[in-house]
C-alpha cells in the first residue's frame, strides 16, 4: 500500500471543512451511558488581551457586542456568562493569565540574583489535564493553537519563561504542553495517515516506530543515572511524553481498535496558513476525535497570550489593537466569539453537547490597562447542572480586582459535574475559597 | 563566596548608565593602584567579602578588585565555573548535529512542525522547557524521515560487507557504536552500548519475522538496515544527543572539576558550528590534545576560519534579532537585508576591527536591490553584494534588517527601538512597569490626542506622568534618534511624505543632547557600555545561560573578557578567546542539589 503523504492528508482535510463527514466505528452516547458524572469532555478556549471593556466594565463584552455570534446561532440558552472573575496577576497579565488560565496558578519568576542557575517554567496542572486523567482513550488530550512566541524582551525574557504565554495547558506543573498548529498533523494524529493497519506492512512500521521509543527509554535510563537529581524531572516528562505515543502505536496495532476514527470523504483547503480555515479545521477534528471518543479533552488558544502576529482575523494584530484600536478589536473578538459558537453548535448537532462542557476566556478585560477584573469567561454546555443561559456574577464590583473572585471557584465547580471530588484547585493567591462559584443549578 | 550585587540605589536591573565620554580610557592603560582605577566619583557600589577583598563596581559597569593587602586582583583569577545544567539542544542544532553526524542534506521543511525554541536576548535554548507529547511527536516523525535519508549515506553504510553474505550482526553494530559516541560526543557507556544492541537485535528480529510471516527470503543487507533504522532513530531520540550535558558519574559529584576533553571539545564546537565536534576536533578529544591551551587556541582560530558564517549566523544574528530574515525567499529584499548584515558583521569579524564598530565600521556590503532601496548609487550593481565604503550604512542601527525587525508593520515606534538599543547594543535591562501601573499607563494613552506627532506622544510620558518617565528616559530618547529611518530602513524627512509632519530627531542620550541619528551613533560608539555588551552575549551564547554583570561572578567574567591590556578596544577574537580561555567556559561546578 502506498504510504500516505502529508500532501494527500492535508486534501482530505480540506473536506472536513467544506462538510464534515467523518465517521467513527462506535457509538459514543452507548458506550458511555453506564458513567455516573454528568459530564465527560472538556474544551477549554483562550483569546488573548481581553476585549474592549474599559477599565474592566462589561463594555462590548455583551450579547449586544462580541458576544452576539452565540445569539445569532441560538447558543445564548447554552452558555453561562461568568463576570467578576479576575485572571492571575503576579507580572505582566500576558504571561500570568494566560499559563494560569486554567492552571489558577501564578507563575514561577526567575530570581535575578543568580541568573545561572535558573531552570524552566512553573504553574500548576490545568484543569483539562485532568479531564484527560479520568479516561483512558487513544489520545490523552488535544491542543490547538495559531502562533508560538520564541522570546520577547531582555526584560520579560529575563523574569519569566516565554512559554508562560504560548500554553494554557500545562501536563504537570513543569510541564507546559505545546499547541498544534499544523491541522495536518492534527488530522494524521486523529485520523492517521490513511494507512491501514491490518496491512502487514503499516502493521510492522509501526512496530518498529514502537521499538525506536523503546530503545530511547533504554538510553534514557542509562542517562538518567548520571544527571543530578534536580535534572530528573526533565527525563521522566520526556519518558511520559514517549509512553503517550507508544500507547497511540498500540492502539493503531491493536485488531478492531474502537477507538480508531476512520475518514470516509475529501476536498482541498485553499490556502493552508488561513487564519479561520486553520482554526476551523482542527475544531472539526477535535469535534470528530470526541464523537469517535478518541480523546475527552481539548484546549484551543485563538491567539497566543499576546497576539503579536498580524494573522489574526481581520487581519491586524490582536495585541496592537487592544491597546490602540478598539473597532478592530471588536472584530477580532467577534470572529473568536464565532470561532466558539460553531465548536459548541458542532458538539450540539453531533449530541455531544450535554456531556461537554467548553469555556472561553481571555488573560485581562481592559487590554488598554492589562485589567486582570472581570477578565472575560464563558461557559458552555447543554443538559443539566449549570445555569445555563444565565449571568454569573462573582462580584457586583466589577473593575474592583480585590473584589473579584478567582476562577478556580468555577473550576471546583466544574469538577463536581465530573464527578470530582476535590478539597481546592489552584495555589496562592488564585486557589479555591471554598465557596461555589454559583455556576451551578 | 562573595554575595551577589546589590547596586546602591537598590534598583539592581537599571545599572546607572554612564556618561559616554572619556570612560573608556580610564580603564585602560598599565594599572598599578587601585586610585588610578577608582577615580573619584566613578564607584556606584561597594562590597566587602570575608577575607577583607573589597569588589568595587563602577559606574561604566567595570568590576575592580582590590585584595586584602591593597593590591590589585585580575578579575580573570576571580571567574568561577558555570554550573552544570541539562540543556536542549535548539532546533538549528539538532538539525545540524544529525546533519553533520549522517553526512546528509536536511531541508528545513522536515523540521516545520517543531515549536520554536525559547529565546533569552534573542538566544535559543537558554532555559529548558520539558519536552512535552507533541515535542516527542514531532521529533519522531522528524527522526523517521532523517533515517530514511540517512540510510544512503555513505557516512552511515560505511561498513557495506562484500557480496550477498554480510555479517549483519557483526556489521550492524560497528556501525552503531561508531555512530553512537560521535552523536553522544564521548565514548559509549557499557549499558549505552548493551541498550543499542538490543533494540538492534530487536528489530532484525522484527524485520526476519516480517519477511518470513510474507514468505519471503531474508536478504542479509535488508536486515542490516533495518536494525540500522530503528537503531539511529533510538540514537537521534537519546537525552544524550539531545540534550549538551556535562554529567558526574553517578549524578552525585558535588563540587567544580575541569572539563575533560570530549565535553570541552562538544562546547567549542556548539559554540562555533552549531553542531557536534567536526573529526578533526573529535580527534583532538580521543588524543586529549585539545585540553592544552595553545591547541585550543589553535582550534579556535581554525573553526573561526572555516566556519565564520556558521558563528556569525548564529551567534551575531540573534544577538541582532535579525537570523529569522535568512529564512526569506530568494530575491526579497528581506533576504537581501540579511546578506548585508552578516557580510557586514562577518568582516567586522574577519578583519578585527574594534567591536564598537558595528556601530559604525565605514563600510556596508550592498547589492542592486539594496542600493535602491537605500537611495544609493545602484550604477554597475549587480545582484551580487558589493563592498561600498560609507559612514551612513553599514552600522547595525542603519541596517535595513534591524530597523525593519525593531518596527512593527505598521510603522515604526520609538520605544521599541530604544528598548532594542538598551537591550541588544548597552545590556541595560529596562525593567517592566509594576502591574499598579498599568491603570496610569492606559490613563495617560487615552490622553494622548490623536494629532499629536511622534515626539509629543512620546513626552506623554515625562509630562503626565513621571513615574513612567523613570524607566521610558532610557528607551524614548534613543527611539526619536532612530526616527529618521522608516519601518523598512529607508531615510525619511518627513512621516509619509507630509510635509506638514516632519521627523524630528532631535532628543539626548543619558542627558548628552543631540540633533541627527548620526550624532546620536557617535555617541554610542565611544560607550565602554558597547564592547561590555558584547562580551555578556557572548558569553550567553558560549555559556548557554543568561549572563548578567551586575551578578558578581559574572561581572569578574565580562571585565576580564574585555581586558586587552592596553588602550584598545576589544576585537570579537579577542572576546572569543577570552571566553573559550576563562574557567567559566574549561570548568563546571555541579551544584549540591537544590531539591
Amino acid at each position: 500500500m502506498k504510504k500516505m503523504t502529508r500532501r494527500d492528508a492535508f486534501r482530505w482535510l480540506g473536506i472536513s471543512i467544506g462538510l464534515p463527514a467523518l465517521e467513527c466505528l462506535v457509538d459514543f452516547n452507548v458506550a458511555h451511558a453506564q458513567t455516573p458524572a454528568s459530564k465527560k469532555r472538556f474544551i477549554g478556549c483562550f483569546f488573548p488581551s481581553g476585549a474592549a471593556m474599559p477599565s474592566g466594565a462589561n463594555g462590548d463584552w455583551v450579547y449586544e457586542g462580541a458576544l452576539k455570534p452565540l445569539e445569532t446561532m441560538g447558543l445564548r440558552p447554552n452558555v453561562v456568562v461568568a463576570r467578576g472573575f479576575r485572571s492571575v496577576r503576579n507580572q505582566d497579565v500576558h504571561w500570568t493569565g494566560t499559563a494560569g488560565f486554567m492552571s489558577c496558578n501564578e507563575v514561577g519568576l526567575y530570581t535575578i540574583a543568580a541568573p545561572d542557575r535558573r531552570s524552566g517554567e512553573r504553574c500548576g496542572k490545568s484543569f483539562d489535564q485532568y479531564v484527560a486523567d479520568l479516561s483512558t482513550q487513544r489520545i490523552r488530550s488535544l491542543h490547538a493553537g495559531f502562533n508560538t512566541v520564541p522570546g520577547w524582551d531582555e526584560s520579560h525574557d529575563s523574569q519569566m519563561s516565554i512559554q508562560y504565554v504560548n500554553c494554557i495547558a500545562w501536563k504537570d506543573e513543569r510541564t507546559p504542553i505545546k499547541n498544534q498548529q499544523d491541522p495536518t498533523a492534527m488530522f494524521t494524529q486523529v485520523f492517521g495517515d490513511g494507512s491501514n493497519a491490518a496491512d502487514p506492512f503499516i502493521r510492522y512500521q509501526l512496530i518498529r516506530k514502537k521499538s525506536v521509543l523503546d530503545g530511547v527509554v533504554g538510553q534514557l535510563n542509562s542517562f538518567r543515572k548520571s544527571i543530578p537529581s534536580g535534572d530528573r524531572a526533565k527525563m521522566d516528562a520526556y519518558e511520559s511524553g514517549i509512553r503517550e505515543i507508544e500507547g497511540e502505536l498500540s492502539s493503531k496495532i491493536t485488531p478492531n481498535n474502537p477507538n480508531i476514527c476512520l475518514n470516509s470523504s475529501g476536498a482541498t483547503v485553499s490556502d493552508p496558513i488561513k487564519y479561520l480555515a486553520n482554526i476551523k479545521t482542527m475544531q472539526k477534528i477535535i469535534v470528530k476525535a470526541m464523537q469517535c471518543d478518541a480523546t475527552r479533552a481539548a484546549t484551543i488558544m485563538y491567539n497566543d497570550g499576546i497576539g503579536e502576529t498580524t494573522n489574526s482575523p481581520v487581519p491586524r494584530k490582536q495585541h496592537d489593537c487592544a491597546h490602540n484600536n478598539w473597532d478592530e478589536l471588536k472584530k477580532i473578538n467577534l470572529a473568536q466569539v464565532s470561532l466558539w459558537a460553531e465548536l459548541i453548535k458542532d458538539l450540539r448537532d453531533m449530541n455531544l453537547l450535554n456531556e461537554t462542557v467548553l469555556i472561553l476566556g481571555s488573560n485581562m478585560s481592559d487590554g488598554q490597562g492589562h485589567v486582570p477584573a472581570n477578565s472575560p469567561f464563558l461557559i458552555a454546555s447543554g443538559g443539566t447542572g449549570l445555569k445555563l443561559g444565565q449571568e454569573v456574577v462573582g462580584t457586583s464590583d466589577l473593575t474592583n480586582e480585590a473584589a473579584n473572585r478567582v476562577t478556580a471557584d468555577i473550576y471546583m465547580d466544574l469538577f463536581k459535574l465530573y464527578g470530582v471530588s476535590r478539597s481546592s484547585f489552584g495555589e496562592g493567591r488564585d486557589r479555591s475559597t471554598g465557596v461555589s462559584s454559583g455556576i451551578l443549578t | 563566596m562573595p554575595k551577589s550585587w546589590r547596586v546602591i540605589s537598590g534598583v539592581v536591573l537599571l545599572l546607572a548608565v554612564t556618561a559616554c565620554n572619556g570612560k573608556a580610557s580610564l580603564e585602560r592603560g598599565a594599572v598599578t593602584s587601585i586610585e588610578d582605577l577608582l577615580p573619584p566619583g566613578s564607584v556606584a557600589g561597594v562590597e566587602t567579602l570575608e577575607d577583607g577583598t573589597r569588589v568595587f563596581i563602577r559606574n561604566d559597569g567595570e568590576v575592580i578588585i582590590q585584595g586584602p593587602n591593597g593590591e590589585v586582583v585580575d578579575p580573570a583569577t576571580r571567574v568561577t565555573p558555570t554550573p552544570a545544567k541539562l540543556r536542549a539542544l535548539s532546533n538549528v542544532e539538532f538539525r545540524n548535529a544529525a546533519a553533520d553526524l549522517l553526512g546528509v542534506v536536511l531541508p528545513l521543511d522536515l523540521f516545520k512542525a517543531w515549536s520554536p525554541n525559547n529565546q533569552f536576548s534573542g538566544f535559543d535554548a537558554i532555559e529548558w522547557s520539558n519536552f512535552d507529547t507533541k515535542a516527542v511527536r514531532d521529533r519522531l516523525d522528524t527522526v523517521d524521515r532523517i533515517v530514511d535519508l540517512a540510510l544512503s549515506s555513505s557516512r552511515v553504510m560505511s561498513c557495506t560487507p562484500p557480496g550477498a553474505d554480510v555479517s549483519y550482526s557483526v556489521c550492524g553494530p560497528a556501525i552503531l557504536e561508531r555512530l553512537g559516541e560521535r552523536a553522544f560526543r564521548r565514548p559509549l557507556k557499557a549499558d549505552e552500548i548493551a541498550a543499542l544492541k538490543t533494540i538492534y537485535d530487536q528489530a532484525v528480529a522484527d524485520k526476519v519475522s516480517y519477511d518470513t510471516s510474507l514468505g519471503r527470503p531474508k536478504i542479509p543487507m535488508d536486515v542490516l538496515k533495518e536494525g540500522v533504522r530503528a537503531t539511529l532513530g533510538a540514537i537521534l531520540l537519546s537525552p544524550q544527543f539531545m540534550t549538551k550535558s556535562e554529567l558526574s558519574d553517578d549524578g552525585t559529584f558535588v563540587g567544580t572539576r575541569e572539563l575533560n576533553a570530549y565535553e570541552l571539545a562538544s562546547r567549542l564546537s556548539f559554540m562555533f558550528t552549531s553542531s557536534i565536534p567536526d573529526d578533526t576536533l573529535w580527534a583532538l578529544a580521543k588524543s586529549g590534545e585539545i585540553l592544552k591551551p595553545d591547541v585550543l587556541a589553535a582550534q579556535v582560530d581554525a573553526l573561526l576560519g572555516s566556519k565564520p558564517d556558521v558563528f556569525v549566523e548564529n551567534f551575531m544574528g540573534q544577538w541582532f534579532g535579525v537570523r529569522d530574515l535568512k529564512n526569506a525567499a530568494d530575491a526579497t529584499l528581506e533576504q537581501s537585508l540579511w546578506k548585508e548584515s552578516k557580510e557586514v558583521l562577518l568582516q567586522i569579524l574577519k578583519r578585527d576591527l574594534p567591536v564598537n564598530e558595528i556601530l559604525k565600521p565605514g563600510f556596508t556590503f550592498v547589492n542592486q536591490q539594496l542600493a535602491t532601496h537605500y537611495g544609493m548609487d545602484a550604477t554597475g550593481m549587480t545582484s551580487a553584494l558589493k563592498e561600498v565604503p560609507t559612514q551612513s550604512r553599514g552600522g547595525v542601527l542603519m541596517q535595513g534588517s534591524v530597523l525593519t525587525v525593531t518596527s512593527t508593520s505598521e510603522g515604526t515606534s520609538p520605544i521599541r527601538r530604544g528598548r532594542y538599543v538598551q537591550g541588544r547594543i548597552l545590556c541595560k535591562t529596562v525593567p517592566l512597569p509594576g502591574p499598579e501601573l498599568f491603570e496610569q499607563i492606559a490613563a495617560s494613552q487615552k490622553a494622548i490626542p490623536p494629532t499629536a506627532t511622534v515626539k509629543e506622544r512620546m513626552s506623554q510620558h515625562r509630562n503626565t506622568n513621571t513615574v513612567c518617565y523613570s524607566c521610558h528616559k532610557y528607551m524614548d530618547p534613543i527611539g526619536l534618534g532612530l526616527e529618521s529611518f522608516d519601518q523598512h530602513g529607508q531615510t525619511r524627512t518627513y512621516y509619509n511624505g507630509d510635509t506638514a509632519k516632519p521627523v524630528e530627531t532631535d532628543s539626548e542620550l543619558l542627558g548628552t543632547p543631540f540633533q541627527t541619528f548620526d550624532q546620536l551613533n557617535n555617541l554610542l560608539v565611544d560607550m565602554p557600555d558597547v564592547y561590555r555588551c558584547a562580551a555578556q552575549k557572548l558569553a550567553t551564547y558560549a555559556l548557554g545561560r543568561v549572563v548578567e554583570p551586575e551578578y558578581t561572578k559574572d561581572g569578574y567574567l565580562i571585565t576580564s573578557m574585555v581586558n586587552t591590556g592596553d588602550e584598545n578596544i576589544p576585537s570579537f577574537k579577542h572576546l572569543v578567546h577570552r571566553m573559550v580561555q576563562s574557567v567559566a567556559f574549561r570548568s563546571v561546578e555541579h551544584p549540591r542539589s537544590a531539591q
